[in-house]
């Protein structure tokens, strides 16, 4: 691993607020594996633990981090990491040692896009965890187990390209409210898309094949079809991203 | 001679304003600049273009034969650089810090961090954490951090604030003593006038973004006119005396204290111009022009 790119691991991965996160997320992935399973909290949250539970639990957990949450926690790191190192005079330092702008946003890029797809991973693990914990070995199922891995791979990648979204944000606007705000806007035109009749603009809009996977396709195997059309997008709004951070980082007059 | 940097005409403006235009140096190993202007005058954006932190419109930087735009990396890596105010992560210790960016290089052996920081005298304060620092303790914690991989130039802005004066000749000392004993070539951009023009070997002097001044310290400061403190009665009579006498320059007055610079006569001249306009003279010495004075009377503050 290149030095640089270690020592902004090391940095992110001091941040307090993952693990913070993370065991309020097991919190709530116990919670809901333990309390709501009771036919008057079945009844009270009008769910079918019939249904979102046992084998499917980790897929019905899957949502409450990949989409907003997941995408308000990554802001909120991502501004820390890089919003916020800029205004510290932080951001360019690596520069008066001999560091490259190409190799610096590279760097942060590697490490935030393989934190995104890491957290995701952990989201799965903590998930299964407690599904283990309260319904024991009926939750791996074989074909419930693949499809669900192969789902969280695949909000792996769409949360990766977030990320990278993001980091773009983070360069063009160089401001933490600022950032914040544009992924608010993103979050609300994702809703307003997904629930449109657009096809064309519903076709070309990355959110729209996460909202299809976990939503339109829950608890079911995608097509490959599906799948195949909505990695090539998220590929290619990635390529983007990836391409306009580079080119914003060396134009920035620091 | 070997040119450690080299800087030919660089520019930069921003929207409508010119920032820094046309400036031109050259330093050869060893040399001390003292980067001078008042607030706004363009010392700042003129080290960051240097350290390729700021774009430039035009112009060339050759740091130790190697071109900033061909090769940015590889010319830098001879650089080390203390910009803006010091700026650290807070929650780590100084010499983590140092250690952080010490990763950054290949060859820093163990133990160097330590000595660099004892070299700054932080020494004692290496487990202490940045955040618990003093301004003063920050500006030499940002100076052990360019001295990171014994760069041939250190660059450094403003390096003096925020130290008190005992802090301020320790730093200039040190910087001093780095460049006799390892060569290294500075660029200093200071307010300090009066130390400056104590240890800076080579001075420039910006305004509005242009070079107004620049050469060896001890050439721009022979080669300027005198400066004379008087106090004169008939303070009226002086001035009108005074005022009207060519190869004078009425400096400032305040009553009857007066600060006169000779410009084309000399003292003797000058006395001679008094008795023979029968001013009563209380009090007069010649003075050597300061770097104050001429920073001064060039950037139209006198």
């Amino acid at each position: 691993m290149y030095p640089l790119t270690r020592l902004y691991a090391r940095k992110l991965y001091r941040q307090k607020l993952i693990y913070i996160f993370f065991a309020c997320f097991f919190t709530a992935s116990f919670f809901y594996a333990f309390l709501i399973s009771t036919p008057q909290m079945e009844e009270m949250l009008n769910i079918n633990i019939g249904i979102v539970g046992r084998k499917n639990f980790p897929e019905f957990m899957m949502r409450f981090y990949v989409g907003t949450v997941g995408i308000l926690f990554n802001v909120f790191l991502l501004t820390l990491f890089i919003c916020e190192e800029d205004r510290n005079k932080m951001l360019y330092q690596p520069l008066l040692h001999g560091e490259t702008r190409s190799r610096m946003i590279r760097s942060k890029i590697y490490v935030a896009v393989s934190m995104s797809m890491i957290f995701v991973l952990l989201v799965a693990f903590i998930n299964y965890i407690t599904a283990f914990m309260r319904w024991g070995y009926e939750i791996f199922e074989w074909a419930a187990f693949i499809r669900t891995i192969i789902k969280y791979l695949l909000s792996g990648i769409y949360m990766s390209v977030i990320t990278l979204g993001i980091v773009t944000l983070c360069i063009c606007t160089r401001g933490v409210w600022k950032t914040i705000f544009f992924v608010i806007i993103y979050l609300l035109i994702d809703q307003i898309i997904y629930g449109s009749n657009i096809a064309l603009l519903q076709k070309i809009w990355v959110g729209y094949y996460l909202n299809l996977w976990t939503f339109a396709y829950e608890y079911q195997k995608i097509t490959f079809s599906e799948l195949l059309i909505g990695i090539s997008i998220m590929i290619l709004y990635g390529i983007a991203f990836f391409q306009i951070s580079l080119y914003r980082t060396k134009k920035i007059d620091f | 001679m070997e040119k450690i940097i080299s800087v030919k005409n660089i520019r930069k403006a921003y929207k409508k304003e010119t920032a820094v235009q046309n400036v031109c140096f050259e330093l050869t190993p060893g040399n001390i600049m003292g980067l001078l202007g008042t607030n706004g005058a363009g010392k700042t954006t003129t080290l960051k273009m240097i350290t390729n932190l700021s774009s430039k419109d035009n112009g060339k930087i050759v740091i130790d034969n190697v071109s900033l735009d061909e090769n940015p990396g590889l010319a830098l890596a001879k650089v080390g650089a203390a910009l803006d105010t010091p700026s650290f992560y807070q929650e780590l210790t100084a010499r983590e810090n140092i250690e952080y960016f010490a990763h950054l290089y290949k060859n820093i052996p163990n133990g160097q961090v330590m000595e660099l920081l004892d070299y700054v005298g932080l020494g004692s304060q290496a487990e202490k954490k940045v955040k618990k620092f003093s301004l003063g303790m920050k500006q030499r914690l940002a100076l052990a951090r360019a001295m990171l991989g014994q760069p041939k130039l250190i660059i450094l802005d403003e390096p003096a604030n925020g130290l008190d004066p005992q802090g301020q000749i320790n730093l200039y000392r040190l910087i001093c003593d780095m460049a006799k004993e390892r060569n290294t070539t500075f660029i200093v951009s200071s307010h300090q006038l009066h130390d400056m023009e104590k240890f800076c070997t080579d001075i420039l002097i910006l305004d509005k973004g242009k070079s107004i001044l620049q050469g060896k310290t001890e050439e721009i400061l022979s080669e300027t006119t005198n400066i004379v403190d008087s106090i004169l009665e008939e303070a009226n009579a002086a001035r009108s005396v005074l005022s009207g006498c060519k190869g004078i320059n009425l400096v400032s007055q305040k009553g009857n204290q007066f600060t006169i610079r000779l410009e084309s006569i000399c003292f003797d001249e000058f006395v001679k111009i008094l008795v023979a306009n029968h001013l009563h003279i209380h009090y007069l010495s010649m003075r050597k022009h300061s770097l104050q004075d001429l920073f001064l009377k060039l950037t139209g503050g006198a």
